[in-house]
């Protein structure tokens, strides 16, 4: 019985000291140091293709360095990386957008404003702040721009010759753009593609073009409270894009495709007039124009209501994705080394060729060659506004899509309802 | 002698401790701490890193303004409504099968499938199916429906709720209902059939009066399971089904734990949206308890 019992006692120590000698030494093995690079886009095919060769050529630069590059899915990535910070899990990098979801574990982060003394004149200053925890392009920097991103309206030309339309013309007027669509509805063509499934990310990129042209730089507004969505611009964009819908300039079957990739890829195969996209990363300049040729597609910032006081507004986030170093990390420096190198020079070149992103640093050549890139720059760079949803508390992007899906999508509630259902959500998560 | 016999049991009891801690010390770490300290959580304003701050009740006065947990309150009531379908259709099916139906080895199987598919891949395809780029559509269209594309059922309020309610309490459940209430059945004793048949009882009068008294244990067990389902595992379905949309339609008080805290980060205030959700759930327990206690007495 005396020996049972210390088979048993035996048993349980080591069934409890298990996890623990599983969990292994805390000692840096010499040698290389390994960085661990958490990332949702290694996925994707393209943009894939170019972090494997820029690790490549980081790691044959510095040879003491191995990335070891982790494919996240997009889906739920805020929560493991919430729940890796939390258990102290080995990650030294990740990529993150610069919105609240990634604000949300900036305690996480590591203030880089020393360590990129060096190199922060190359960086274009409102990448960098919206990189900073404060918003200053000087302080608080906690991540290092991978794209500078902005929304606009792109719309194939070719279909606009079908329907009688002048291509070299962009209709940004609201009346304008409201005839378009009717020419091209009358034409056979659904005027504008989107994709609203699940998360209805057309209707929100609408909204943030439109909203920008109303308030321009008021949209900071929203960060606050001193803007709301009671106010009479907001009415008046939900009342203009209410009715595209009601009008039947939208794609019938939106509700039931998802903006990615079937929206996208539905007007990269010629259906449709418009179609709300970005300007890095994916549905932009480079992927409609490779798609429908470069000469077929057009672009402006949005379409302007006849009392929107912003009328060249181009939405821009300053930076859309970027790369941070967390704090907690054993391998701080050479993390740091690697972002820096990332969204910089030769490695920041391999993302933009292969990607069409716009890399915000100023040792990568833009091509001026590409007539529409260079547009979409200009306004990005000359007439900038902030973008609503980093602006609007992060947790009520959620909250946003199902109200909105109720008033557009289903037809069930009124214009008021909408406004009071919004308004009522933004305070709650204020 | 009572001595030694004493001293035994001791040391058995030790040795049952000892088997037992380790599960025990899994159930406090990984149960009650958790459960305990979110009672605290959700009086915290608290993002889920960092150090709370405590406020008090008003996590749960927020909550009393939020349309959020009523359509929450709502939507469960609605999935409630149909568990005595969800009850009634299994034994009825069962009680069929027990009679002999020809060829029930391959309904079995069928009936079956839902259970091996799970919620994710049944949310999945049934999100496909009456999508409406979706085939269901397309055959409308086939068959000359005209504006057939138009149809969105899980994007209407009232129909999602219907398919999802229909799907996941009736449908997904079925299966496991039939082979549970088979296998109850299995001890009635075949007299009490015989002396109906004598009595001239016809098929539903048997059920009613022979059928269901004898498994009636079995039918307030897998209702008290079907709570439970509802209350907290219709997580995965809502989210590859309906997202909670539209609007708040299919939103239940499990996903908007999740939505509040791990995608909103308000881990404080969702924490006072779970502290609701356990009161659900400790009712039930104690519902299933008080069952299990009054059919040992019996």
């Amino acid at each position: 019985m005396k020996k049972l019992r210390i088979v048993l006692i035996l048993a349980l120590f080591i069934s409890l000291a298990m996890p623990l000698i599983a969990g292994g030494s805390n000692e840096e093995a010499a040698g290389p140091v390994t960085i661990t690079y958490w990332d949702f886009k290694f996925e994707e095919e393209v943009s894939g293709a170019a972090f494997r060769e820029m690790d490549a050529l980081f790691m044959e630069d510095n040879p003491d360095i191995i990335i070891n590059h982790v494919a996240q899915s997009e889906d739920g990535y805020y929560a493991a990386l919430m729940a890796a910070f939390t258990a102290g899990t080995d990650v030294d990098v990740i990529l993150t957008h610069t919105d609240n979801r990634g604000w949300n574990l900036s305690d996480f982060f590591t203030t880089l404003d020393d360590s990129i003394a060096d190199v922060k004149g190359d960086y274009a200053p409102a990448a960098l702040a919206a990189c900073s925890e404060s918003g200053d392009a000087n302080k608080n920097i906690k991540m290092l721009p991978l794209t500078s991103q902005g929304l606009g309206i792109y719309y194939n030309k070719a279909n606009f010759i079908k329907a009688g339309l002048d291509p070299e013309k962009a209709p940004v007027e609201l009346n304008e753009f409201l005839a378009a669509c009717e020419a091209l509805k009358a034409a056979g063509i659904p005027p504008i593609i989107m994709g609203n499934q699940g998360s209805g990310y057309s209707i929100d990129f609408l909204y943030r073009v439109v909203l920008a042209t109303f308030y321009g730089n008021g949209i900071d507004g929203f960060k606050d409270g001193s803007s709301n969505f009671t106010d009479s611009e907001y009415v008046e964009a939900s009342r203009i894009i209410k009715s595209l819908f009601e009008m039947d300039y939208v794609n019938v079957e939106n509700p039931s495709i998802a903006y990615f990739m079937d929206a996208i890829n539905l007007f990269k195969s010629g259906e449709g007039g418009f179609f709300v996209g970005l300007t890095s990363d994916i549905a932009h300049w480079k992927d409609f124009g490779d798609a429908l040729g470069y000469e077929n597609v057009g672009y402006f910032s949005s379409f302007v209501a006849p009392d929107a006081k912003y009328p060249n507004a181009q939405v821009n986030q300053g930076a859309g994705i970027a790369l941070a170093s967390i704090n907690y990390s054993k391998n701080v420096e050479a993390a740091v080394k690697y972002i820096k190198s990332y969204t910089s020079g030769e490695r920041g070149k391999v993302f933009m060729d292969a990607s069409g992103a716009i890399v915000p640093n100023s040792t990568i050549p833009i091509d001026s060659s590409n007539a529409m890139l260079s547009d979409i720059l200009d306004k990005m760079s000359m007439y900038a506004a902030p973008d609503i949803m980093t602006r609007v508390p992060g947790g009520m992007v959620g909250d946003f899509y199902n109200i909105a899906s109720l008033f557009f999508l289903a037809d069930e509630i009124s214009l008021d309802e909408y406004i009071e259902k919004l308004q009522k959500i933004y305070e709650t998560n204020m | 002698m009572n001595g030694n016999r004493k001293k035994s049991l001791t040391s058995e009891g030790r040795d049952a401790w000892i088997l037992i801690l380790p599960l025990l010390v899994l159930m406090i770490v990984f149960i009650l701490i958790p459960v305990m300290s979110n009672f605290y959580y959700s009086m915290t304003k608290w993002k889920g890193i960092g150090t709370p701050e405590f406020i008090g009740l008003r996590n749960y006065s927020k909550l009393l303004t939020d349309e959020r947990f009523f359509s929450a309150l709502k939507t469960m009531g609605t999935l409630i409504l149909y568990i005595p379908l969800g009850v009634l259709l299994p034994l009825i099916i069962a009680a069929i099968l027990r009679d002999g139906l020809k060829g029930w080895k391959f309904f079995r199987s069928i009936l079956f499938l839902p259970n091996i598919l799970g919620a994710v891949i049944l949310g999945t395809l049934f999100s496909v199916l009456f999508s409406q780029v979706g085939p269901l559509i397309q055959f409308l269209s086939s068959i000359g429906v005209e504006d057939a594309v138009r149809i969105n059922l899980l994007g209407k309020s009232r129909t999602a709720i219907q398919i999802l309610s229909l799907l996941f309490v009736v449908w997904l459940r079925l299966g496991f209902g039939c082979i549970y209430f088979l296998a109850a059945m299995g001890g009635i004793d075949n007299s009490y059939y015989d002396a109906a048949k004598i009595d001239g009882a016809g098929w539903w009068q048997t059920f009613f009066r022979v059928t269901v008294p004898s498994v009636s244990f079995a039918i307030q067990f897998f209702t008290v399971l079907a709570f439970i389902e509802v209350f907290a595992r219709m997580y995965s379905m809502i989210f590859s089904l309906t997202g909670g949309g539209p609007g708040y339609a299919t939103y239940t008080l499990e996903f908007g734990v999740y939505r509040i805290g791990f995608i909103g980060f308000q881990r404080g205030y969702a924490s006072a949206w779970a502290v609701v959700l356990f009161l659900f759930c400790a009712i039930i327990a104690l519902v299933q308890i008080r069952l299990i206690r009054k059919s040992e007495a019996a």
